[in-house]
């Protein structure tokens, strides 16, 4: 068994290039949200989205092979190739041996579309067999891993906007067990007039509302997100042996999912049973993340009550964020983005604050959900689906 | 840490040999193929029009998908058949207590498809907006949440979309949860379904044949797909022992790798392959030599079988040679992300019965073919221990290895 650290992170969202630039615009106030295109029906006059602008795909791609992936390939690539930059790691001779495990809610509806048109517009012979592999959910995963050489293990979690936790937490058990020293674990998500289309159908109403309202009891509006992060994981051994600096360690982890009791109880008692879990203490918590994205859906619901348990009932200092505040509901984008910000925030020991708090927020969350210095060296990171699915994941700073 | 033993206590199935697993193995061992045109659908524009379906006196009973809680999608009802014979099976359930933490790992990769389809289409035709209840079964996650609220599964779940490895994966991944003490028990295995959209995709490229799947034939010319799905109850071994359940198989180990080659081809000289397997073994701590019988993936496409024979040449040296082998995809076609569930199935069945089904169409001839293929009839050989191998697009692999129930302490005997 060995200790796991975080030692790269790599972004490409609506802010711009890598953590820092989240941290600096949500510090700033700077939500990055855009007005919904007119063109992709917009539901109501103030619907936003978080889309990301240009990146830098030449970086690792020629011309040539850019004209045969897709955008979520393209941008998944680009955020891990940031995240090994960031943790300066060249995987070279240890391609063996670095996993890549992805997430995603909802990246490939695009390509989807794209390839079955002919066959929804009655001229199947017109398929281009190009296109096809593009509807494989694993398929940003597998060019992660042709771009790089990683042909450790590999995996696609789909479950939804927890495959983000998901994944971390089982690429975190390969690299505690010692299958792997190294593994390079993310998730993305994209936007395009059909993913919008679907996404104002499976918001539902939540795409209506006049503005987003986090850690209230009122509705509030969604803003769908795109955007891919990646993180670099390594066993605490072979990143002290390179003096990798790591911005955390990673704990352990829970995951379930809740049945027919009260969740915002059940939420709270996984945060509160988690920290002794893992040999921690929950009054050494400093932030706790949660994957709340605006609205009143069940899981965040839970979320604010629990936060409010917590806030009334744990004597410590440990701020609320909710990153989809600034960068919008990105499902596993921005379920990977709560840990690597976690994780940047424990190292420079400073959280952005949650943005657009609802009015009827409590008074206790409101006076937490503010940012600023960190008081204390651990951090929750909370997801949780509409369904009752949860998964949580404990990290530490002070590391190396 | 001390790992936890892992067994099977419960199987499930809906193939296209129909409901069950007796259908299922029977059919197997007499070397029957449910390969036919493809009814569903109308396959006519395509140069293959073959697949495997499930039989339609199952697909369209309506009573029966009622009896099922009504999911409104293909894949889960065919995972909650599946799932419902394997909790029989294992005498549990059919729904667990909060307290149980039960888990769950399913894997799909067509899961969805065809109500992203309908989607599709009426947004192109802009038709009417999509019902909620389409927009939340055209989700991949759709057939995870069924299955969990179904059977009130609370421990830690999750769906794992790795191409034509992936419930080969979800078995391995809930094999963890329970090795490492997340959970006691779990739901392992996956749906999937025969849609247009992916027969249409494997068709453009020429991966479909128009005869019949000979994998490891000098002739094949691919494959066809199937659908169904395939349920696993895994336990400790200690949960099994303390409630006197049966035993069918140990999961001994898996393996994962990328090719790191190519997105749709798999590499030309299986070395990825060749780590997915050797990673197996060593996590079921058996030398190469231990291994008697591989469910193969055996696509029947000219080059992936070309290059599973060269990974298991590379891992297995000449004792491939006595390897017994078959490959499922000629009698149930190729049934996508539930292929690694329906072929675990089949091999844990092979364990526990000590008979290995002839694979339907095969002269077993290939250039290099190093395994001892099984064709005709069925062969009956004491097996100890088994490897299924999956392989996919992304360049993905996996591989379990299951150990034959010894009835021991001791993992080997």
């Amino acid at each position: 068994m060995t200790d796991v650290w975080i030692t790269g992170l790599g972004v490409v969202g609506p802010h711009g290039l890598g953590i820092d630039a989240v941290l600096e615009a949500a510090s700033a106030g700077k939500t990055a949200f855009t007005k919904w295109p007119e063109s992709h029906a917009p539901p109501n006059a103030s619907a936003s989205v978080g889309a990301v602008g240009s990146f830098p795909k030449e970086k690792y791609f020629s011309e040539r092979q850019l004209r045969q992936i897709d955008r979520v390939m393209a941008m998944s690539a680009c955020a891990a190739g940031l995240a090994l930059e960031d943790a300066a790691l060249d995987v070279g001779a240890e391609g063996d041996r670095t996993a890549t495990f992805f997430a995603t809610s909802r990246a490939e509806r695009t390509s989807m579309l794209r390839f079955t048109q002919p066959i929804l517009e009655g001229k199947p012979r017109q398929l281009n067999p190009a296109n096809f592999p593009w509807m494989a959910r694993n398929i940003a995963c597998g060019q992660i891993a042709v771009r790089f050489g990683l042909r450790g293990p590999s995996t696609t979690l789909a479950s939804g906007s927890l495959a983000a936790l998901e994944a971390v937490s089982r690429a975190y058990d390969f690299v505690r067990l010692g299958r792997v020293p190294i593994a390079v674990v993310g998730g993305a998500e994209i936007l395009s007039k059909f993913a919008l289309h679907m996404l104002r159908h499976d918001y539902g109403d939540d795409c209506f509302h006049s503005e987003p309202s986090f850690f209230g009891l009122r509705p509030g509006r969604l803003v769908p997100s795109e955007g891919a992060c990646m993180l670099v994981l390594e066993s605490a051994e072979h990143a002290r042996a390179r003096k990798a600096a790591p911005y955390a360690r990673i704990d352990g982890w829970d995951a379930g999912r809740f049945g027919r009791g009260a969740w915002d109880e059940g939420l709270y008692g996984v945060w509160s049973r988690i920290p002794s879990k893992v040999g921690g203490a929950r009054e050494r918590i400093a932030l706790l993340s949660v994957s709340s994205g605006g609205s009143d859906r069940a899981h965040e619901r839970a979320e604010t009550g629990a936060l409010q348990r917590w806030a009334d009932g744990v004597p410590s200092a440990a701020r609320f964020c909710a990153p989809r505040s600034f960068a919008g509901e990105g499902e596993c984008w921005t379920g990977l983005l709560q840990v690597a910000l976690a994780a940047a925030a424990l190292r420079a020991r400073r959280v952005p604050p949650t943005w657009h708090l609802a009015e009827d927020a409590a008074e206790a969350v409101r006076a937490r959900a503010g940012g600023g210095s960190l008081d204390g060296a651990s951090a929750l990171i909370s997801g949780m689906e509409k369904n009752g699915r949860y998964s949580v994941l404990h990290l530490s700073g002070g590391v190396g | 840490m001390r790992k936890r033993r892992v067994v099977a206590t419960g199987l499930g199935t809906v193939s296209p040999f129909g409901l069950g697993i007796e259908a299922y193995w029977n059919a197997l061992l007499r070397g029957e193929s449910a390969v036919r045109p493809i009814e569903r659908f109308d396959a006519g524009a395509y140069r293959s029009r073959l697949g495997a379906e499930v039989p339609r006196s199952i697909y369209d009973d309506e009573a029966l998908r009622k009896a099922c809680g009504g999911p409104a999608e293909d894949s889960a009802f065919f995972m909650a058949l599946a799932a419902d014979e394997a909790l029989r099976d294992a005498r549990v359930g059919p729904t667990f207590t909060d307290a149980d933490r039960a888990g769950c790992v399913l894997g799909t990769l067509c899961a969805s498809a065809r109500e992203m389809m309908m989607i599709g289409r009426a947004y192109l035709e802009t038709g009417p907006a999509p019902s909620a209840e389409l927009i939340d079964s055209a989700r991949p996650g759709y057939q995870l949440q069924f299955v969990a609220d179904r059977y009130n599964l609370t421990g830690p779940t999750s769906l794992v979309s790795t191409a034509c490895a992936s419930s080969t994966d979800a078995l391995g991944y809930a094999f963890d949860l329970i090795q490492l003490g997340e959970c006691d028990r779990a739901l392992a295995g996956g749906g999937d379904v025969l849609v247009e959209s992916i027969h249409g995709g494997f068709n453009s490229m020429f991966a479909l044949t128009t005869e019949a799947p000979r994998p490891f034939d000098r002739d094949r010319d691919g494959f066809c797909i199937g659908e169904g799905a395939g349920a696993v109850y895994l336990e400790s071994l200690d949960s099994a022992r303390a409630r006197g359940a049966g035993i069918y198989a140990e999961i001994l180990g898996y393996g994962l790798s990328n090719t790191a080659h190519h997105l749709t081809a798999t590499s030309e000289d299986g070395a990825g392959e060749a780590l997915a397997i050797r990673r197996a073994l060593d996590a079921a701590e058996i030398s190469p030599d231990s291994i008697d019988y591989i469910n193969t993936h055996g696509t029947a496409t000219r080059y992936n079988d070309a290059t599973e024979i060269r990974a298991v040449q590379a891992v297995f040296g000449s004792r491939s040679s006595a390897i017994l082998a078959n490959s499922n995809k000629s009698a149930i076609g190729h049934c996508m992300g539930a292929a690694g569930a329906l072929e675990a199935l089949s091999t844990i069945l092979v364990l526990k019965n000590g008979a290995v089904p002839p694979t339907p169409f095969t002269r077993g001839n290939a250039d290099g073919m190093n395994m001892d293929m099984v064709r005709g009839v069925a062969r009956r050989r004491d097996i100890r221990h088994a490897l299924s191998q999956s392989f996919g697009f992304g360049g993905a692999c996996s591989c379990i290895v299951l150990g034959r129930w010894n009835g021991l302490d001791a993992k080997h005997d």
